[in-house]
């Protein structure tokens, strides 16, 4: 159809930063032609709180608590980078016990974090039960971090060298106790969504990526799987006990949501894999090594250490100056890569599929922007 | 003159107040069905169990400051709402509420009170009339608000019901058929011979009218046009205070009239749920339509108007139920997945729903 | 920076057989090759690293900045790169001063596009031939550039229209 003939107008149009789905202050500014998106651009930093500049101005152990308000709800994932990262630069090692408890923990982290996902992706396209069933589900995660450290979003849950605390009484009992209820409560979600007819309209086909786009774009996690590149950090270049974990990576073969929708349902599974195996193996002793009370780590080290977190690949790049603070402390965060390939995403898709899109990158808005 | 004019002006003075009252409290049904399907309690705090949340609501409403967009164009803006109102409660003047007059010995001359407002012999004719109407409101409430949301959400709308009216109309046809009169009354007395009234034989003609239906009243899972998750809250985004509360209260009315011709046409309307044991014996359905007169011999009609009224409730009630339960339950539909289901699906069902309905009438005859 | 003694990565040593005249300095820490490469060249040596055969380094992992003041060109821009197939990394710096210009890397991945527009934003470091150079994080009008070392951590009053002292 001749657009200059019909004299149509493109209507630009704002998506947020206040806005029901865009998890949080994002801005996406719309093109629109009728429906039909012609370009999305998104526009971040509207919860830039400067976490790099205080990883500079901070002390090694101090600046663990501004990675768990960085991706608030996967704060874990970012702990436990953040950590990683400063024990490569310092040499320490943490004793086989705190590397077992970190896996059990992050793999808690990483069912919490998606079920909190599919909760308001299905909340963003109009099915609300899902939304109440998951947090039921990740109310008992979170009871869990509770007990073991106190906090339920923002657990700072690791120290340099192993962790704070064992496990207290009963933990690994309720660990337990819950992998055996969330098999039913993942086929809950299964049998409300993946062969629900409009869900499966909504997510086929919505948001295709090919598998060279997608590493061009640096995605990383259930986006790039999604395509089918088989890169997950903690196969590739694995950490904490991960080596002797036995799980698989589910991958995708459309690059579409639907894909990536399962994806990560079956991590969800594999995550259960594995704090079961972790949990049986836990070996006894030390929950921490002796580390020094000021950490200096040598002058001129630089480390630059990634983890699989579940919205994709974090890193934490930090240089040493010999001091107790950091010289530079960089975050790479999985969410600000992701987010920029969405136009690419939205390209030839309809605003209503606009929602699907974000959700399906799954950001959270404090790890774009830091 | 008082039979004439008088009698009807109450019956709808008392239609009126009661459909808004209900209204309020299927506000407050919505929330608690919603909330026990989502595990969780709903409103509990106002009155027991909620029940005054639809007072509070109500006067929430009324004393929120009414804010209009700075260039609206005012008179559009104030008068959507009572466009998208009016023909929702316009169209309770044809459902029949119940079976039996009422008479009544007032100054020596005996007044007739039917449950139904009127009956005219074009009842279902004006219904499917007066809904369209209805696309109006929506229309010129996201004109007038000059923001683009609004704009988005009102034209969705607008191509979304217009789609609809199609198949809601076509649906309603084989009901005509069997019935032989377009008149809501005359429907339901049809019915009355009818095992299993009309929902068995036009099966296919009630799921077409309630996909329609639901569509007509932007009910999830068609509720694009106020889809909050997408368009913050479409056509209505800008309206606040009583103005909202006007569009709000012409979804939930449309829903009950909706919920309303569903019982009549396609569940028998005031006769009662015999449970199929009609056959047993004729006394059971007597017995169901007028158990205060049939077991307690009480005399007058109006025992049986009140059991009349109870069984149409019930069944309007259902009807509701599956409303709410679909929106609980199922994501929202695309756009262009929705005008796909209406134009390529529902349009083509209903007509051959006509077609076979026609020839097995003259086939039977 | 120390030295490594063997093996040479896969990575380091195809660059040092291409393109040797753009590196300036090698070395490693924690089992990583890092190399410094002459600004002019960098886009080039990126493009090279990706489409060799050898080393294949189509994924780039992450590209950020970093302040020396006291170095003559103060800032550096490090490139954080992976192979999916090899699964090699290697790290790659550049150095600028104020007002110097990096050779944009977009073109080889498209994902260096808001890395570079971050490293702007924080560090006032432009970036030749950058599709959109426009800060990402902080609003459009801020003045300076946070990560740098002589910005203070509570940002100063001026700066910009909304600031207020913490």
């Amino acid at each position: 159809m001749d657009a200059t003939l019909l004299h149509t107008q493109e209507l630009e149009i704002n998506l947020g930063p206040q806005h029901p789905s865009t998890h949080g202050v994002l801005r996406v500014v719309l093109k629109l032609d009728g429906e039909r998106i012609v370009s999305a651009r998104p526009v971040i930093g509207y919860l830039h709180r400067g976490c790099e500049k205080l990883g500079e101005c901070r002390s090694y152990p101090q600046v663990v608590v501004y990675t768990d308000r960085m991706d608030y709800v996967a704060a874990f994932a970012g702990n436990l980078t953040y950590i990683e990262a400063v024990e490569r630069l310092c040499g320490i090692e943490a004793p086989p016990r705190a590397q077992y408890m970190r896996v059990v923990l992050a793999e808690l982290q990483r069912i919490a974090s998606h079920l909190l996902w599919l909760g308001t992706h299905a909340l963003d396209l109009g099915a609300m039960s899902v939304f109440l069933y998951c947090f039921r589900e990740r109310e008992m995660i979170l009871d869990l971090f509770e007990s073991y450290c106190g906090a339920r979003l923002t657990l700072n849950a690791v120290r340099v060298g192993g962790q704070l605390n064992d496990f207290p009484e009963g933990w690994v009992e309720e660990c337990r106790k819950f992998c055996e209820i969330l098999p039913a409560a993942v086929q809950e979600y299964e049998t409300l969504l993946s062969v629900n007819r409009i869900w499966v309209e909504r997510t086929k086909g919505v948001g295709v990526i090919s598998a060279a786009d997608a590493i061009d774009w640096g995605l990383s996690g259930p986006p790039l799987r999604g395509s089918g590149v088989d890169y997950d950090v903690r196969k590739a270049m694995p950490y904490a006990a991960y080596a002797e974990m036995d799980f698989d990576v589910p991958l995708g073969t459309h690059g579409d949501t639907y894909d990536r929708y399962l994806i990560r349902m079956e991590e969800m599974r594999q995550s259960r894999r594995v704090i079961l195996q972790a949990l049986d193996r836990l070996p006894g002793g030390d929950v921490r090594a002796k580390v020094p009370k000021r950490l200096r780590p040598p002058a001129g080290g630089e480390v630059y250490h990634v983890t699989e977190g579940p919205r994709g690949e974090q890193g934490v790049y930090l240089v040493s100056d010999g001091s107790d603070t950091a010289w530079r402390c960089r975050f790479r965060s999985p969410c600000f890569v992701n987010l920029q390939a969405l136009p690419e995403l939205a390209k030839g898709h309809l605003v209503a599929d606009i929602v699907a899109l974000i959700g399906t990158i799954d950001i959270v808005l404090g790890c774009v922007d830091r | 003159m008082i039979q004439k004019v008088l009698v009807p002006l109450v019956q709808i003075g008392i239609v009126l107040n009661v459909m808004l009252l209900v209204v309020a409290y299927l506000t407050l049904l919505e929330r608690k069905v919603i909330a026990f399907m989502q595990v969780r309690l709903g409103p509990r705090r106002v009155g027991p169990h909620g029940l005054l949340q639809p007072i509070a609501d109500i006067l929430k409403l009324m004393i929120k400051e009414d804010i209009t967009p700075a260039r609206a164009d005012r008179l559009v803006f104030w008068l959507a709402p009572c466009i998208a109102l009016a023909p929702a409660v316009v169209m309770f003047a044809v459902i029949p509420f119940s079976g039996t007059p009422l008479e009544f010995q007032v100054f020596g001359t005996t007044l007739r009170v039917t449950p139904w407002i009127t009956d005219v012999n074009v009842g279902l004719l004006y219904l499917l009339a007066v809904s369209s109407l209805g696309v109006f409101g929506l229309v010129l409430g996201g004109w007038a608000s000059n923001s683009k949301y609004p704009l988005l959400g009102g034209l969705r709308s607008a191509a979304q019901m217009v789609s609809y009216e199609v198949p809601l109309g076509l649906s309603l046809v084989g009901v005509l058929l069997f019935a032989g009169t377009a008149s809501m009354v005359g429907i339901v007395h049809a019915q009355q011979n009818a095992p299993f009234w009309f929902f068995v034989p036009q099966i296919l003609g009630l799921v077409i009218y309630f996909i329609s239906a639901v569509a007509e009243t932007n009910r999830a899972p068609f509720d694009l046009p106020e889809a909050e998750t997408e368009l913050v809250a479409g056509f209505h985004t800008e309206y606040s205070g009583m103005k909202f509360a006007l569009f709000f209260l012409a979804e939930y009315m449309n829903m009950i009239v909706v919920s309303g011709i569903i019982a009549t046409l396609f569940f028998g309307g005031w006769l009662p749920i015999t449970f199929g044991l009609g056959y047993l014996s004729p006394r059971i359905p007597e017995v169901l339509a007028n158990p205060a007169g049939e077991l307690f011999g009480l005399a007058g009609p109006f025992w049986p108007f009140v059991t009349g009224l109870v069984w149409f409730a019930i069944k309007v009630f259902v009807v509701l139920f599956f409303y709410l339960w679909l929106r609980a339950t199922f994501p929202r539909y695309r756009y262009d997945q929705l005008m796909r289901i209406g134009w390529k699906w529902l349009l083509p069902l209903s007509l051959a729903n006509v077609m076979v309905t026609a020839v097995l009438i003259e086939m039977v005859r | 920076m120390t030295a490594e003694p063997e093996p040479v990565p896969v990575p380091l040593a195809r660059l040092q057989e291409a393109h040797s005249g753009a590196i300036l300095e090698t070395g490693s820490f924690a089992g990583v090759p890092i190399v410094r490469v002459a600004t002019a060249e960098i886009a080039r040596v990126c493009g090279f690293l990706k489409n060799d055969a050898a080393t294949q380094m189509d994924y780039l992992s992450d590209l950020c900045g970093a302040h020396y003041p006291d170095r003559d060109e103060p800032f550096e821009i490090v490139y954080q790169m992976m192979s999916m197939t090899h699964r090699h990394r290697i790290r790659l710096k550049v150095r600028t001063s104020e007002g110097g210009a990096v050779p944009t890397v977009t073109g080889v991945w498209r994902t260096a596009n808001w890395h570079e527009r971050e490293a702007f934003d924080m560090y006032g470091v432009r970036f030749k031939g950058h599709p959109d150079l426009t800060r990402i994080l902080l609003p459009d009008d801020w003045n300076g550039h946070p990560l740098r070392k002589d910005y203070p951590l509570e940002g100063r009053p001026g700066d910009h229209k909304l600031y207020r002292r913490p």
